[in-house]
């Protein structure tokens, strides 16, 4: 009898235990304001612009602070923010910055170019160990200041008046606007040394952007809802924008589905399937990105440090098969590295790059010392472990064998060890994403390259293509900017083959008919700019 | 009984030193570290300098573990390296709740569900009512809950629209993940009790209730279940231990913000004091469910106790 009833109380204690989890939990009442329900994959590392380093998460930082400069989604370029104007000097090495006079903290206070100061400062300090320092090495003494070198005093900016900021710079960088806008966000200096790291969370925040942060769920949700102070708000039209933060994509999906979120990227798993169902396939956008997919050649491994063996190999990838059959979003198929939409980018119609091209495959083989691939010592292709990255490297397989009769071993490597490996230059090639810092063809050429300042992993060296970079990342003439551009992707993709471009990334978007929106091709969406009918 | 208990508890002192050691050397022995990868390689090697300064990690290794050792014993598992300012005592106060409710709830379903079919089969050997009733069990050990869920969404949310798709809070979404994490451990219960009841009905002692006229009813219960548990409850620690901790792969389906993906996460971006911090929480939950089990073992079986 005294057992049972220890069992009826420990059974009783459970079930209120379980009961009171859930109470308070009940589905909130209809709201009453335009709201609109989103997913994020991540949850926000953190919400402090000057740390903030994953490109998923900037939608969340443009909507709570303002941008010394934004961005223009139609042509990449620089547009007004905080600053309504900007100018070079003419030895463009000094920016002069205009801010508006309206814009206001949360707490009330003005927005002014002492803040600006602060959030470039705060990010170059040692101390604060932020990942974006380096984008502003270009400013005078920012390396410096960053190494410990110098002081914060010496670094290049000054303040003219409260609404006019300067920067002095290293070299008369042409797209010093652009650089700027992806850590011009300025943060609160007093809220940031009261709360600390933490001092973005929904209790202590201080913010300047259209939308608040009223709530933050750990990997559950996060509440924005309209900032009544911001200095557009009369434009802002949804009032309130909930972020779920759902990492499995097929799960979004199904959300999307049951009406639970409003706007969802497709999976690709289920792209066929929505493009066949006649009320989904009418909601349906496609979207291009600045991501290249590729293929990166270690120009020093055996066979491929002869220019001819890395031509036949490219020339024997048949892209738009490879885009129609196994990759299926969208993609544009692509024979030169910056994709369509950055600054410098390189049109289909110039013909440059290497086609497909079976037969001239074969001969460039042949001409390199491997006729039908006779001779030719083993070759080893590799990716980072994914489902995705398989199917198109099993694809690859086909055609080197098809194409040229050579057989490719093909190997996954999970994701940090991979990087590592090429690093050290223990692989033949490789399949690699790279995703713009800045919409500007600097960011790819330069940037993957450039025999000093580049990733150094392709292990190649072209002084005239070194010139031609180093020249254009200074060129103010935009037209000679463009040329240089087009010749280093002619050097690096046709005469040398090092990087084998696939295919532009892409996604595929479904969004409800009730909400109007813009499609980012940076993945930097501006939610303030939505809209949404409302429900009858 | 008391002084046995207190001895186990003094002795996971040690045995969570080694493992905190082992983990240790371990992570640091896998090729990479958390700053790292093609996202963040371009960044130049003085901002990565200052990033792995910020978190002494260029420190020698056994600075960085007595170290360790000496914020662990004052209650301090460290800072997470993916979320600034974020401790690893934070993360596990936010999620490990939700896991464990998770948790409990869906091996109250395992048991609810597994136990009674195990004694219907036995009860009943090789009649309609086992084959069925081991059918089903072979379903559900065979459907992977990676499986198992989406389909439960695509029935209940999607097609029946009754449920809703996935997150947590509320119980009518508790109701698809408690079910997909318990009918896979239902399953292996049900076996385990079938296979331990078969075993139990013939022994002696049970002839000698029948034939002493002790009623049925009271001799299953009695005498056949409380002995059948014992492999049963073995099981039942670990189990325990593991979903309290939280399924990374359930709580991914249904977006639950739990545990379980830390544990993964914590690995694939080398972000060691997560990984030593949800590795020794399942440590010290797998010892204390180990240690409640032979406790248990005590009460269904005197001969156990009187060792």
């Amino acid at each position: 009898m005294k057992r049972t009833l220890m069992i009826l109380l420990v059974l009783t204690f459970l079930m209120v235990q379980t009961v009171s989890l859930f109470a308070g939990g009940t589905e909130e009442a209809a709201e009453q304001v335009t709201s609109v329900n989103l997913r994020t994959s991540l949850n926000p590392e953190t919400l402090d612009p000057t740390l903030l380093f994953s490109s998923n998460v900037n939608i969340m930082e443009r909507m709570l602070f303002v941008s010394l400069v934004d961005f223009d989604e139609v042509n990449g370029e620089p547009s007004p923010d905080l600053a309504t104007s900007w100018e070079a000097s003419a030895d463009g090495k000094t920016w002069t910055f205009h801010l508006r006079d309206d814009v206001v903290w949360t707490n009330g206070e003005k927005l002014t170019a002492k803040d600006v100061q602060y959030s470039i400062q705060r990010i170059l300090d040692p101390a604060v160990a932020s990942p974006l320092a380096g984008r502003l090495y270009s400013i005078e003494n920012a390396k410096e200041f960053n190494t410990g070198a110098a002081e914060a005093s010496e670094l290049g900016i000054k303040i003219v008046d409260d609404y006019t900021i300067q920067f002095m710079i290293n070299d008369p960088i042409a797209f010093f606007p652009s650089q700027i806008r992806i850590v011009g966000f300025p943060v609160p200096q007093e809220t940031v040394e009261t709360h600390g790291d933490r001092w973005f969370e929904p209790e202590n925040i201080v913010s300047s952007g259209p939308y608040l942060l009223t709530e933050w769920k750990p990997n559950d949700m996060l509440v924005f809802e309209k900032n009544p102070d911001y200095y557009d708000a009369e434009n802002v039209q949804i009032e309130k924008v909930v972020m779920y933060v759902v990492e499995d994509d097929s799960t979004a999906m199904s959300m999307f589905e049951a009406g639970e979120i409003d706007t969802v990227d497709v999976p690709s798993g289920d792209i066929d399937r929505v493009n066949k169902d006649p009320i989904l396939s009418e909601q349906v956008t496609n979207v291009s990105q600045l991501i290249s997919y590729m293929i990166q050649v270690n120009t020093e491994a055996v066979p491929f440090d002869n220019p001819l063996v890395r031509k036949a190999f490219a020339a024997a990838i048949d892209k738009q098969s490879l885009v129609k059959n196994i990759a299926k979003g969208g993609q544009t198929p692509t024979n030169t590295l910056s994709p369509q939409g950055v600054f410098g980018s390189v049109s289909p119609s110039a013909g440059i790059g290497i086609e497909f091209d079976p037969v001239q495959a074969k001969e460039y083989l042949a001409e390199a010392g491997y006729p039908n691939g006779k001779g030719l010592p083993e070759v080893q292709f590799n990716f980072n472990t994914s489902e995705f990255n398989r199917n198109v490297a099993e694809a690859l397989q086909q055609m080197w064998l098809k194409n040229l009769g050579v057989d490719v071993a093909v190997k996954n490597i999970e994701g940090k060890v991979y990087w590592d490996i090429i690093v050290a230059g223990g692989l033949q090639w490789w399949r690699m994403g790279f995703a713009a810092e800045l919409p500007d063809a600097h960011s790819f050429l330069y940037d993957i390259a450039h025999t000093t300042n580049g990733e150094k992993n392709l292990r190649w060296h072209r002084t005239d293509f070194d010139a031609l970079v180093e020249a254009a990342m200074i060129e103010t003439d935009l037209d000679k900017r463009r040329e240089m551009y087009m010749e280093a992707e002619r050097i690096l993709c046709e005469e040398e083959a090092a990087v084998i471009p696939l295919w532009n990334y892409a996604y595929v978007n479904l969004t409800k008919p009730f909400l109007e929106r813009q499609y980012s091709k940076q993945q930097i969406d501006s939610v303030k700019n939505w809209k949404v009918t409302p429900k009858e | 009984m008391i002084s046995y208990i207190i001895r186990r508890i003094l002795w996971t002192i040690p045995t969570l030193l080694i493992i905190a050691l082992i983990t240790f050397l371990l992570m640091h022995a896998i090729p990479g570290g958390p700053f790292t990868g093609p996202d963040i390689s371009h960044l130049p090697d003085e901002v990565l300098k200052n990033m792995e300064d910020f978190y002494h990690l260029n420190d020698s290794l056994f600075k960085q573990f007595t170290e360790y050792i000496w914020n662990l014993l004052q209650g301090d598992l460290g800072p997470s390296y993916a979320e600034r300012g974020k401790t690893v005592n934070e993360i596990i106060a936010q999620h490990l709740p939700i896991s464990a409710t998770l948790g409990v709830m869906s091996l109250l379903v395992a048991m609810g569900i597994g136990i009674p079919l195990g004694i219907s089969s036995a009860l009943k050997q090789n009649s309609f009512r086992d084959y069925f009733g081991m059918f089903v069990a072979v379903l559900g050990v065979s459907i992977p809950a990676m499986t198992l869920g989406p389909l439960l969404i695509w029935v209940f949310a999607l097609k029946l629209n009754i449920l809703p798709v996935a997150r947590w809070g509320t119980f009518k979404q508790a109701i698809l993940p408690v079910f997909t994490l318990g009918i896979g451990n239902a399953a292996i219960l049900a076996r385990l009790t079938r296979a331990s009841m078969l075993q139990v009905i013939r022994e002696d002692y049970i002839r000698t209730a029948r034939a002493k006229g002790v009623v049925e009813r009271r001799i299953t219960v009695h005498h056949s279940l409380k002995n059948a548990l014992i492999p049963v409850v073995t099981i039942l620690g670990p189990l325990l231990a593991g979903l309290i901790t939280g399924s990374m792969v359930v709580e991914q389906i249904f977006a639950i913000p739990g545990l379980g993906k830390f544990f993964v996460s914590s690995v694939l971006g080398r972000n060691y004091p997560v990984i030593m911090g949800t590795v020794l929480i399942f440590a010290v939950f797998l010892i204390v469910a180990n240690l409640l089990v032979d406790i248990v073992y005590g009460w269904l079986d005197p001969r156990i106790r009187n060792k």
